[in-house]
């Protein structure tokens, strides 16, 4: 796998200068646009896909789980219950997709990306240049072979 | 506390005209309120004195106050009703496995082929609707997953 070339279709400037963000459009199952190319943190240690705010989780309660079907996070102080609802997730330049967002049980919450968005794309975490890269893998030719001068004599 | 309902009466009205009837039943019951103290009982009858209103209405304002400033009771309570229906038809569900199925207001609105039909009809047909159950049948079941600690401060 070493040696693959990648090109960066967009990037964007990391939250506070550190947090890698990503520009997320959020809508529910019937089309109703919640989060318009929000730039949202990513937490590579969340295996979902979403987490957010009890206030903008409200807005996808119209397509949630049974509460037997919410998830359930295993966390170093135990684990936290969740509210799982169905939401529609427009990346840029990456095609519509349905996930599941979480918002914790108790308490209000945040909004980052987890995991399962990310295992969906190609990014870049520049930490020397404080941004964050989509990618697209380069396609690449067949390798060129040398032609020696003799071979067309 | 102890709260005891007893049914008193029943009261109806009709309303005609060329067009529309509508038929409107209100039941009054009175309510025994066990355990509630003399100085709250004092106070919410002077209350209602003061603003002139029965202590029914009184309670009745009081409670519609109460929710107006509570936004999610209304949900929470969507969300226990529709969740205890999904409990109940749950093995009944179990025949649908691999379609989606939506339900609202304490009833099964209908059987679907994935969650956006589903979704799409609710918006058609209970649009008034706060909280709706949408899921797969044998396909949505819990999952545990693993949340590091980076963000997890709630």
């Amino acid at each position: 796998m070493a040696g693959r070339l990648f090109e960066s279709l967009e990037c964007w400037s990391n939250l506070n200068g550190n947090r890698p963000t990503f520009p997320v459009t959020l809508s529910t199952l019937d089309g109703q646009r919640v989060l318009h190319k929000q730039p949202m943190p990513i937490d590579t240690g969340f295996a979902g896909a979403m987490l957010l705010s009890r206030e903008a989780f409200s807005y996808f309660e119209r397509a949630e789980l049974p509460e037997s079907e919410s998830r359930l996070y295993r966390t170093l102080i135990g684990p936290v219950p969740m509210r799982t609802a169905r939401a529609l997730l427009n990346l840029p330049h990456i095609d519509e997709i349905e996930i599941l967002v979480d918002t914790p049980k108790y308490g209000t919450g945040k909004s980052l990306i987890g995991l399962r968005v990310l295992d969906r794309i190609e990014l870049l975490l520049s930490g020397q240049r404080s941004e964050t890269c989509l990618l697209k893998e380069k396609c690449q030719g067949p390798p060129q072979r040398s032609v020696s001068p003799d071979s067309h004599a | 506390m102890q709260v005891k309902l007893i049914p008193r009466d029943l009261g109806g009205k009709f309303y005609a005209s060329q067009r529309v009837c509508i038929t409107i039943k209100a039941i009054l019951v009175t309510l025994v309120i066990r355990g509630l103290d003399e100085r709250t009982k004092r106070s919410l009858r002077a209350e209602a004195i003061r603003r002139g209103l029965r202590l029914a209405q009184a309670v009745k304002e009081a409670f519609q106050l109460w929710r107006s400033y509570d936004q999610d009771a209304r949900t929470l309570s969507e969300r226990d009703i529709n969740n205890a229906t999904y409990e109940a038809l749950r093995q009944e569900l179990e025949k649908h496995t691999g379609k989606t199925i939506l339900i609202a207001g304490g009833k099964l609105f209908g059987i679907y082929e994935n969650p956006r039909s589903a979704a799409m009809d609710l918006k058609l047909k209970a649009p008034e609707a706060r909280h709706a159950i949408i899921t797969a049948i044998g396909k949505d079941e819990r999952e545990e997953l693993e949340w590091l600690g980076g963000s997890l401060s709630l």
